[in-house]
């Protein structure tokens, strides 16, 4: 499960335009909500194809994605890779 | 009403004589609108009050993106939940939904898999009045859309009408402080070996004491600091719900750091002794039944 989302957010974060593009990451119940610095950058229809993603797109100024499963931890993955990206 | 924000040409933050801000929407509401001016109340379609879960800024993006049917139909669906759950479920609670079910309907419309919903079953097990409410919201949906959601759907929608309970906070608290009661009523199972009656009136009154306990423990305020003459009373006759419920204490403190205090326990040892009255378990020199 762990790795599972470890992958899919490396992948999510690839797509996004990498952790530089990423300037803020929040969630609701169902959704990953991404803020990203450049939203055109972001390959929104590979993420939504990405395996474990229900549907993923652009909504109130926020790259939005539903993973099928174990949004905590996709969340708090995706959360410490962009801290750690910023010293 | 004055204009405090110009959105856009249909979106507006408003400020009422109170200094109370509610964001307006309606067509040509903020066309040529400046700060300070008084808003035309014809022009106003809805009205949304803006919250901790949801800024003004956010509900404006929102307004603007979601379809107009899915807030009527969120609208209605708040103020079933009102009379259905009672009066804590307000208007707040009204622009996270309507963000919830649009996307929801957004999903099932693309065909989209069906997501697997954690606290699921501490859903069924905690909240059974606002699963029960969410099951007919369902149906509420389908009727306005032609959209049937799979029935796991109520889990998300419980939460949110169990989040309205404590106001417009965000929507996380809700679902730890639901890991967390599940966690406590596990205490109990543990400690008399025994699955406690799920659907009882006595889980429903725990539940609804925790949370309660929960919301007071996260903003730090305390009461019942003294020590009451009757909790040595429960302690002495009642040991062994005495020792639960201490036990639950030990937790929130190990987890959390707070002191609950020994006014808290005995309230916790009451529960304990109306939960497992039924189990047939000896309960001490106290238990009369």
């Amino acid at each position: 499960m762990a790795v599972e989302s470890t992958a899919l957010a490396s992948s999510i974060i690839a797509l996004a335009g990498g952790v530089d593009n990423i300037s803020g990451v929040e969630r609701c119940m169902v959704r990953l909500r991404l803020i990203l610095a450049d939203p055109d950058v972001a390959d929104v229809p590979a993420i939504a194809s990405l395996p474990g993603v229900a549907l993923a797109m652009h909504l109130m100024g926020q790259l939005q994605i539903a993973p099928t499963a174990h949004l905590d931890d996709l969340h708090a993955t995706v959360v410490d890779a962009v801290a750690a990206a910023r010293p | 009403m004055k204009v405090a924000k110009v959105f856009n040409n249909s979106v507006v933050l408003g400020t009422d004589e109170q200094g109370g801000e509610v964001v307006l929407f309606g067509r040509g509401v903020g066309f040529q609108a400046k700060r300070g001016d008084v808003v035309d109340e014809s022009l106003i379609e809805r009205r949304f009050v803006p919250g901790a879960n949801a800024s003004a800024e956010r509900i404006a993006a929102l307004v603007d993106e979601l379809p107009g049917e899915d807030i009527d139909l969120t609208e209605k669906i708040v103020a079933e939940g009102r009379v259905a759950l009672g009066d804590h479920v307000t208007d707040h609670v009204l622009v996270p939904l309507a963000d919830h079910i649009s996307f929801a309907l957004r999903r099932a419309r693309e065909g989209a898999p069906v997501i697997e919903y954690p606290l699921r079953y501490e859903v069924e097990s905690l909240y059974p009045e606002e699963l029960a409410f969410a099951r007919h919201a369902l149906h509420l949906i389908e009727e306005a859309s032609g959209v049937p959601l799979p029935d796991v759907e109520a889990v998300p929608l419980a939460l949110h009408f169990v989040n309205a309970q404590f106001g417009a906070r965000d929507i996380s608290t809700t679902m730890n402080m639901t890991t967390e009661l599940a966690h406590l009523l596990d205490i109990i199972r543990q400690e008399y070996s025994a699955d406690i009656d799920e659907d009882s009136t006595a889980v429903a009154r725990f539940v609804t004491h925790l949370r309660y306990l929960y919301v007071r423990g996260r903003s730090g305020i305390r009461r019942d600091l003294e020590t009451p003459p009757l909790a040595q009373a429960i302690k002495a006759t009642q040991p062994r719900e005495h020792a639960t419920a201490q036990r639950m204490a030990e937790y929130l403190a190990s987890r959390y750091g707070w002191d609950v205090g020994e006014g808290e326990v005995l309230y916790l040892s009451i529960h304990v002794m109306r939960l497992t009255a039924g189990l047939g378990v000896s309960t001490g020199p106290g238990d009369g039944s």
